[in-house]
């Protein structure tokens, strides 16, 4: 009978616990798999092809097609690949004379974990190959690997979480305010001296994201200085483009809560609306825990949906990886994209700025 | 005379209509919030509202302040639509519409930006109406920490700042004690004599009186709007006002005259309305000896706007009998202080929130306990009930006073706050099974208490009914009943009949009445004047401590010198000029006639003179009977220093 009546008790009490356990169990698998890896086959014989398909056939790779003329820097810092392949000319020469040809794998070390397990993964591949090709004598060092950890080569936990932990804080706080003001305007009905005047409906949503998104900017600085000090953070030579980012993010963050708190029109079930709609998802699905890759493909498409994906690849980029404009205009395009589509379902709910039959 | 008190007269002469509305009709769902309702409001007018809660008045503001889509019909609000129409009209809503975490200027300025106010007069506004409200030095305080008559004031002036033609006022008065409503009432009589034209809405009908025109409001429909004295004079009777022993008995003997179109029974009185005074009191006096009844005294007035109203609600309705008590224990015939408190003190930190708190309320007792916001009226009931422990004094409860906690002690007592606990998610018949469970109504009387309960709220056969969708007062009705259901011997009312209709608030007071007849002792904290007339001992609160105490009638004798009504010309003029040698509490407005209090002849003499010099016409004068409001007021004037900003 009751669960009938209040709609938020059936939310609360028999969807989201199945939802959030799927969700929470369904992503956190650590493991490695299907890692996109460049290949630069320097020798292109029978043997180096050999030597990859070992890579190729592992579920833990998967060999991605690379642009000819791009460096393995660039291939890594677009995001591209997760790890790069190099195999030196003269491959399958050394080898066959017991030179041990040394193969150079660049790692990607943004996620120092799976950076670690990477490395290791690579390694044991790679004695494997030298066993089981070995002409006589199967030696483990018929070929030498050479590892190079890239963007984080002292290998950081730190600065990986560190640096997505800004993108989780002002996601939450920003819609939590923006969320809790409009609500509360409804709460009180002091919504109906906004409507009583000809203030438009436009007017009235920059009017109050604006503000929340200053309140957003202070926080990202205070969060930025935290950084410095305790997650290492370093400056990026381009500062630019996570500055536009952060003001987009912060937009979109308002526009979200502001939704939520005109949906919901009281300031309990608004606060609710955005722990799950933005800090569990976003802590669940934006990458900030667990790479996108290893969250289930029914519900991956959601991850697109978060501010905080796109933020969070921008932060790694700019203060992880030091990458500028290029590799963040795709995130950068769909944080753009997010603002504006929160705005409008605000647009849509205040356009009459009166009061709903 | 100046050029614009010729605007001013000419605009009386050749009034303009500021809102017309032909036909409006609002529905939310299958519920008809208006009715194809029609009226005309003009220049200068006070318009009047009328009506319980969910009667349309809410729905009427919210289309003519163009902040909700007409559902049919047509409204015109300055000329245009109410839409186009906003800038120029001030709308004051119910909850006030303040950010109680912002400072009173704080509020101001916000509301003067969202309309656009220019800084100039935004400062002269600001000034003149703090001024006007005694506000000037709250400036800085938080909404949030002012007192209710405060945060009207302010909310009144940040409607005002926009200088608006056409004011609307949302139930200004809930929540605010006597001597502001009367401050609040003279501003919008000067506000309107400055050719501002405002619409005001209200349950009570006290207030209505003081309006240039009313319309009757019940469910979504007009019935009637006319000035309140055309109201009163187009009923065609007398009210007589019979003081009368054993009014239980009385009301009952008294209703049976064929002259008595209407019996009322009040704390310490008869009200009975009549076609033909002379030959109805002669035929009363004749009922009332047969029955073995003294009558002391009969006075004659007018009937008031309340009997209007009721007088027209029963023609829509008819009448509907209060269904008597089921199974009712037999009546207790001792008389034990069933609630009883002796010097009560309490004390916050540095507060002195009650002072030397008396009280004894035997069986049938029906005490009303009155006084302004932060009197200390909660306090006390509080420290009673044993919800707080005063600092000293003793409490009785029930002849007990030990123990007061025990289950067998609590299970006599019934008590219904002012916003009384129904749970809006469950139906009324399950609210009502959950409180009679939770005070041991016994399994053999509940059905039919239940049925009684639902009977007398006029709710029989919707006990399906979600209890959200009940309009505030109707709840009311069903919590009042949910609070008796277990007959308790000790009642405690708290504004048990705010938002309610007058047919159905005396519906309650006879329910009231009956319990108290058997026996009850009965509690009722009220500011409303309209409740207190009904109880039998009153006593009034001022600063923690009770200052006087009598029936209804002995503490209107108390007063000191004589209520004079006067009709004059020019009732603006006359009411600032009176107002600076008589003092703000002994004058005041009602629509077109001025109430002035004076102790003696030679201030019967000077207010002559200053009404001459004013050059204000005085076209008919008389001495009336004090009401209820002006010792309210009087009493809380003579302890102001006291009070508590």
């Amino acid at each position: 009978m009751l669960f009938r009546r209040d709609k938020l008790l059936i939310l609360l009490a028999a969807l989201m616990p199945i939802v959030l356990m799927s969700l929470a169990g369904g992503t956190q698998s650590l493991r490695l798999r299907n890692v996109p890896l460049l290949v630069y086959d320097y020798d292109n014989t029978p043997l180096s092809r050999t030597y990859l398909e070992t890579y190729g056939a592992a579920l833990s790779f998967k060999i991605v097609p690379r642009r000819t003329d791009e460096s393995p820097e660039r291939a890594l810092a677009s995001w591209r690949g997760r790890a790069a392949l190099i195999i030196p000319p003269n491959f399958e020469r050394d080898f066959r004379r017991g030179a041990a040809p040394v193969v150079q794998l660049m790692i990607d070390a943004t996620d120092s974990n799976a950076a670690t397990a990477l490395g290791n993964y690579a390694q044991s591949l790679n004695i494997n190959f030298a066993r089981k090709n070995g002409i006589d004598v199967p030696s483990p060092n018929r070929v030498r690997m050479q590892q190079r950890l890239w963007f984080n080569p002292g290998l950081s936990n730190r600065l990986y979480f560190g640096s997505g932990a800004m993108g989780l804080m002002l996601i939450i706080f920003p819609a939590l305010l923006g969320a809790l003001t409009t609500a509360k305007e409804y709460e009180t009905g002091t919504i109906i001296q906004a409507y009583a005047s000809s203030l438009t409906a436009v007017q009235w949503i920059l009017g109050k994201a604006l503000l929340y998104v200053v309140i957003g900017i202070v926080e990202f600085i205070v969060c930025f200085a935290l950084g410095l000090i305790a997650f290492e953070y370093r400056f990026p030579t381009d500062p630019s483009v996570l500055i536009v980012a952060t003001f987009l993010y912060l937009l979109a963050g308002v526009f979200f809560g502001m939704m939520m708190g005109n949906a919901n029109k009281t300031q309990s079930a608004a606060i609710q609306g955005v722990q799950m709609g933005s800090f569990l998802l976003s802590m669940l699905l934006s990458g900030y825990l667990f790479a996108i890759r290893n969250i289930p493909e029914q519900i991956r498409w959601v991850s697109s949906f978060l501010p905080a994906t796109h933020y969070i690849q921008i932060v790694r980029n700019s203060i992880l990886r030091d990458v500028g404009w290029g590799t963040s205009l795709q995130p950068m395009l769909m944080l753009l994209g997010l603002a504006f589509l929160f705005f409008m379902v605000n647009v849509i709910q205040m356009r009459k700025m009166q009061f709903q039959d | 005379m100046s050029a614009q008190e010729v605007v001013t007269h000419q605009e009386v002469v050749a009034p303009e209509v500021v809102v017309e509305a032909n036909a409006l009709s609002k529905s939310y769902g299958s519920i008809k919030a208006l009715d194809e309702v029609s009226f005309q409001v003009k220049t200068g007018e006070i318009f009047g509202f009328i009506g319980a809660d969910g009667a349309g008045k809410t729905t009427a503001f919210r289309i003519i302040g163009g902040v909700l889509a007409p559902g049919g019909g047509e409204v015109r609000v300055l000329g245009t639509t109410p839409r186009e129409a906003r800038p120029g009209v001030g709308y004051l809503t119910q909850p006030f519409s303040l950010y109680m975490d912002l400072s009173v200027d704080e509020n101001l300025g916000y509301g003067g930006g969202l309309r656009e106010v220019p800084e100039a007069d935004y400062a002269a506004r600001r000034e003149r109406y703090f001024k006007l409200f005694d506000m000037m030095r709250f400036t800085d305080r938080l909404a949030g920490r002012l007192s209710g008559g405060m945060k009207q004031k302010l909310a009144l002036t940040t409607a005002l700042i926009a200088g608006p033609k056409l004011l609307l006022l949302d139930e200004p008065t809930t929540g605010v004690d006597p001597v502001t409503r009367r401050d609040f009432w003279d501003a919008l009589t000067s506000l309107a004599g400055g050719g501002m034209t405002i619409i005001v809405a209200t349950p009570y009908l006290d207030e209505a009186e003081r309006c240039h025109r009313v319309a009757l409001m019940e469910r979504g429909k007009i019935y009637d709007i006319d000035s309140p004295a055309n109201f009163r004079s187009k009923m065609g009777v007398t009210r007589l006002e019979v003081k009368i022993t054993d009014l239980a008995k009385a009301e009952g003997v008294l209703a049976a005259s064929p002259e008595a179109e209407d019996v009322q029974r009040f704390g310490d009185r008869l009200d009975v309305m009549a076609p033909r005074p002379d030959t109805a009191e002669a035929d009363l006096r004749q009922r009332a000896e047969a029955a073995g009844l003294k009558i002391t005294e009969i006075v004659r007035s007018q009937p008031t706007l309340e009997n209007a109203f009721v007088g027209q609600l029963r023609k829509m309705r008819g009448s509907n009998p209060t269904p008597p008590f089921p199974k009712p224990s037999p009546p207790m015939s001792r008389k034990d202080v069933l609630i009883g408190a002796k010097d009560l003190n309490k004390i916050f930190g540095k507060f002195q929130a009650v002072k030397n708190f008396q009280l004894e309320i035997r069986n049938g007792d029906i005490y009303g306990l009155l006084g302004a916001n932060g009197a200390g009226k909660t306090t006390s009931i509080k420290i009673i009930c044993g919800l707080i422990d005063p600092t000293t004094g003793t409490v009785t409860l029930l002849g007990k006073s030990k123990g007061l906690r025990a289950a067998s002690v609590r299970s006599r007592i019934g008590y219904m706050s002012q916003k009384f606990a129904l749970y809006d998610d469950i139906t009324i018949g399950e609210n009502l099974d959950f409180y009679a469970r939770l005070y041991g109504v016994d399994d053999s009387v509940r059905e039919e208490r239940k049925k009684w309960v639902l009977a007398a709220a006029e709710l029989s056969g919707e006990e399906k009914m979600l209890t959200k969708s009940l309009p505030g007062g109707w709840k009311q009705r069903v919590a009042f009943g949910a609070a008796v259901m277990h007959e308790p011997e000790a009642i405690f009312l708290d504004e048990p009949t705010s938002g309610v209709d007058p047919l159905a608030r005396r519906a309650m007071w006879r329910m009231i009445n009956e319990l108290a007849d058997r026996g009850a002792g009965i509690v009722v904290v009220t500011h409303y004047l309209e409740e207190a007339e009904q109880c039998n001992n009153l006593g009034f609160m001022v600063a923690g401590e009770i200052i006087a105490q009598g029936s209804p009638s002995q503490v209107k004798a108390n007063m000191k010198g004589e209520l004079y009504e006067l009709e004059v010309d020019r009732p603006d003029r006359a009411l600032g000029a009176l107002k600076k040698t008589f003092g703000a509490s002994r004058v005041s407005l009602f629509g077109d006639r001025l109430h002035v209090v004076t102790e003696n002849d030679d201030q019967k003499q000077q207010a002559r003179s200053i009404l001459d010099t004013e050059g204000v016409k005085v076209t008919s004068q008389k001495p009336v009977p004090f009401s209820l409001e002006d010792v309210f007021i009087s009493l809380i004037e003579s302890r102001r220093s006291e009070i508590p900003l």
